[in-house]
């Protein structure tokens, strides 16, 4: 296959699949800023990486391998959440009360999310995902047996965290 | 909150997001990213090494044959080649190793594993006895010989030694271990300084994963 070839296969795979970099960077970095930076360097590792895809597994399945292993990997410096910004919404959003709420808990729930370790995200974005138990354990490495165990302490750990974000506990 | 609603809240926060189409993928793909992947930093150190170190290499071999007096340039010039030659050809080696190094595919705990034995290989934490003792030391002597011999002008290599005072010489074997011995911590705080706090964080990640198992 050639370079041009390889480079339209991997374009055209990518533009189908392109909400895993959003999922992965979102789940990563908590600043516009920093998703962004973090987006782009999982889309050149993936294209640097695709003459290693052996299509024996599925694309999806590789490429989150690659964008985990690319944002697990990256050095960012301790991000602080900073609690007061769950009121703290800026003043020109629309003053249709059910979009405000909408954005309020999708902010809540991010800020959730981000106080979760690094294990815990990959595990638990996967399995919002819809990805199986079997294909959890192809991605992470972690049994499938322990899968089903840390899914479930993931979930009571998300759920005590909103509820302490939420009352301000 | 229900887990369900978490899921779908967090599925939802995508559905406004802008799809890049085939042609903004390619402009993306042209553009690049300065990585900040330790395996990406450190190959960038490497190339900066050789970009740095080649001009200076042979810079210094112009600058041996022409202010070098004959007797001097058959000692010195092989010396320098040989010496900067091998320096070279080690941060080469290293980065010719590293360079085709792409972000693995592997699943995320025996790739973060690898990620951090690849660092602990390509990173001198703990300098060898070889460059401590060795090389840091031969550098400082060299340097300061080419100095005095350039100086020496017409004189024979072997006068210079004869006629240089005792005094002359104490003092570079001085400058050799206080030079030493500053630059050898010095360089091992770059080392630390631009690689271990990211090793250890990757460590910190990778024992997490290992709690999974538990």
């Amino acid at each position: 296959m050639t370079k041009l070839n390889l480079k339209e296969e991997f374009v055209s795979l990518i533009e189908k699949h392109q909400g895993i970099i959003y999922k992965v960077s979102r789940m990563y970095c908590d600043k516009e800023e920093c998703q962004q930076d973090l987006f782009q360097d999982i889309l050149v590792q993936l294209w640097q990486s695709f003459p290693t895809f052996n299509r024996q597994s599925k694309f999806s399945t590789w490429m989150y391998r690659v964008a985990l292993n690319t944002a697990i990997a990256q050095f960012r410096k301790d991000q602080k959440v900073n609690e007061d910004s769950i009121s703290d919404l800026p003043a020109h959003i629309p003053e249709d009360e059910s979009y405000k709420e909408k954005e309020d808990r999708i902010e809540l729930v991010q800020k959730a999310i981000n106080k979760l370790n690094n294990a815990e995200k990959a595990i638990i974005m996967l399995y919002m995902d819809d990805y199986s138990y079997e294909e959890i354990s192809e991605i992470s490495g972690i049994s499938v047996s322990n899968v089903g165990v840390k899914i479930n302490r993931i979930k009571t750990k998300l759920q005590k965290i909103l509820k302490e974000l939420e009352y301000g506990i | 909150m229900e887990f369900d609603e978490i899921k779908n809240t967090w599925k939802n926060s995508f559905k406004n997001t802008e799809i890049l189409n085939k042609e903004e993928l390619e402009t993306r793909l042209k553009i690049g990213s300065k990585s900040n992947t330790a395996l990406n930093k450190i190959k960038r150190s490497y190339r900066f090494e050789l970009i740095l170190g080649i001009p200076m290499f042979l810079g210094i071999i112009i600058c041996l044959f022409i202010f070098l007096n004959f007797s001097y340039k058959i000692y010195f010039i092989p010396v320098a080649i040989l010496f900067l030659g091998w320096t070279i050809s080690f941060t080469w080696r290293n980065y010719y190793r590293i360079r085709k190094t792409v972000i693995s595919s592997d699943q995320l705990k025996p790739a973060l594993d690898k990620t951090i034995r690849d660092i602990e290989k390509y990173v001198n934490f703990n300098m060898s006895s070889f460059a401590k003792f060795i090389i840091i030391p031969f550098s400082f002597a060299f340097g300061m010989l080419m100095g005095l011999s350039v100086a020496a002008g017409e004189k024979d290599f072997a006068e210079l030694f004869l006629t240089m005072e005792t005094r002359m010489v104490v003092k570079m074997i001085l400058i050799m271990i206080i030079g030493s011995a500053f630059m050898i911590p010095f360089s091992q705080y770059i080392n630390k300084r631009l690689y271990k706090q990211h090793l250890d964080k990757l460590k910190s990640y990778l024992k997490e994963f290992e709690e999974i198992e538990k």
